[in-house]
């Protein structure tokens, strides 16, 4: 057996070995998505309504309010119709970073994306 | 154990070692949200005719309770005192200094007198750009929004001309306030004033409001009415700033976000023109009218502000919508203010400090500056 000074090459082998796979799977873990598809909240009057699951296409009307419609498309969610005189709510567009919200005030209801992909808005100024 | 397989094991466990700080290093551990008391959000929508979101981490439901109660009694008090069109019983108001203009002082709460003080400075810092006196001209564009938006019964919208609007702008002197704090008066010294507190009565109403929240105990929230943020404290969370979005100014669809700031502490308040507007000819006229022309403002599509203060932030917010952009940089930096303008061209300039914050850095937009 020859006398080994410190690393040989097979040492390096082993430590490409070790720690290249070992870094990419943290990486890979620390960049996923924590939950595929994310949830909206929708509020009426500033109570809860209900909690959407993003990862389902749909349409859903508020409690009490027969003329919004909210929709889920390709994991966002927006305004589709309403009463409203302005229709702010559906300019508004459709929604899928954690943290943002849309609202249409006459009907006061308002929908915000409580989990998804991204880092979250605490709030948005508009 | 061979001294050759005690060092691959070393060497393994040295990599493995290595590897993991390495990545905790590039891509920190998430769950620091987890730490800390748990962040609640509610909302209200009876003031000042925007919903309101309060934000606040607080030790459990009934400690957010307490707080989203004193928040929105405080907005719900400022908003009856600021409102221009409705009478509260027998508590003085804007309005009622409105009807009483040229008659007789009224006697109304300390937090009118301020706000007309602020409004009054705020005229002369800003060369006139932003003046609550205004109300005669701001009353005649309010009507023609409304009408056109609820339709006006089939007579034909038509845009005042130059002549009709100056005629409303006769008695338009902020120096014709006279507030009394010895009397606890105000009085509009000419029978037609009006004021019209619609570009500072939002951004003084958060600061006052998140002044008493604070003074209540609380350590950190956020208060955001129509788009008028203003923080408590930072985030208990680790995080070091709030994440506060900035809505791209267009018309098609606002969730877009031009940009996500960093926001330590202070205020951020956006004025824009693609919310609020009416279409007439094919052309958009929106809210925010120039004192020097008395039509909407043209330079600007959107304008952010930062600033400690929620009150001068809202007050430079249409400021810096409405001045040409030298005067308005000028005034921003004067006033130890950071902001971001978005050109009616669509470029986008911001100051330095602004930039810090930021967290695209303008990347994904043109840098005119």
């Amino acid at each position: 057996m020859t006398e080994r000074r410190f690393f040989a090459a097979r040492d390096i082998a082993i430590l490409l070995a070790v720690a290249v796979p070992l870094f990419a799977y943290y990486a890979y873990m620390s960049l996923a998505p924590s939950g595929a598809g994310g949830y909206a909240e929708v509020s009426v009057d500033g109570g809860v309504d209900a909690a959407i699951d993003l990862g389902r296409d749909g349409v859903y009307s508020p409690s009490g309010r027969p003329s919004v419609r909210i929709a889920v498309r390709d994991g966002a969610v927006g305004f589709v119709s309403s009463d409203c005189p302005d229709k702010i709510c559906i300019r508004s567009g459709f929604l899928r970073i954690p943290g943002q919200s849309a609202v249409c005030l006459p009907n006061r209801v308002a929908v915000r994306v409580t989990s998804g992909l991204g880092e979250a808005l605490d709030t948005t100024a508009y | 154990m061979s001294r050759g397989a005690f060092l691959s094991i070393l060497a393994a466990l040295a990599a493995a070692a290595a590897a993991l700080i390495a990545a905790v290093a590039f891509f920190p551990p998430r769950g620091g949200e987890d730490e800390g008391p748990p962040k609640f959000s509610s909302e209200f929508y009876d003031t000042f005719d925007t919903q309101v979101t309060f934000t606040a981490f607080a030790p459990d439901e009934e400690s957010f309770a307490r707080y989203f109660k004193i928040a929105h009694d405080e907005m719900r008090r400022l908003h009856r005192l600021f409102d221009i069109y409705n009478l509260y019983g027998g508590e003085a108001n804007i309005m009622t200094i409105n009807e009483r203009a040229g008659k007789s002082p009224v006697k109304v709460d300390p937090a009118i007198m301020d706000l007309l003080d602020a409004a009054k400075s705020a005229c002369r810092e800003t060369g006139g750009a932003v003046n609550v006196a205004l109300g005669p001209v701001l009353a005649i564009w309010h009507d023609l929004r409304t009408a056109a938006r609820e339709g006006s019964g089939g007579r034909k919208i038509s845009i005042p001309s130059r002549s009709e609007l100056a005629a409303a702008a006769v008695y338009t002197s902020v120096d014709d306030i006279e507030v009394d704090r010895d009397a606890s008066t105000v009085f509009l010294r000419h029978e037609g004033m009006r004021l019209d507190v619609g570009a500072i009565a939002k951004g003084f109403a958060v600061q006052r409001t998140v002044e008493l929240l604070r003074a209540s105990g609380l350590e950190s929230g956020l208060l955001n009415a129509g788009g008028n943020v203003a923080a408590i404290g930072a985030p208990l969370d680790g995080r070091g700033a709030w994440n506060i979005g900035v809505s791209a100014p267009v018309e098609g669809g606002t969730s877009d976000l031009l940009d996500v700031l960093r926001v330590p502490r202070g205020s951020v308040v956006t004025s824009g023109n693609y919310q609020r507007y009416f279409t007439h000819d094919g052309r958009a006229y929106h809210h925010i009218i120039d004192p020097s022309t008395l039509y909407p403002a043209e330079n600007m599509r959107a304008v952010t502000v930062l600033h400690p203060d929620s009150t001068t932030a809202d007050i430079l917010s249409t400021a810096a919508f409405i001045m040409p952009p030298d005067a308005a940089l000028a005034l921003i930096e004067a006033k130890g203010a950071e902001a971001m303008w978005v050109t009616s061209i669509g470029g986008v300039v911001m100051t330095d400090g602004y930039r810090k914050l930021s967290r695209l850095g303008g990347q994904s937009s043109q840098d005119l500056k």
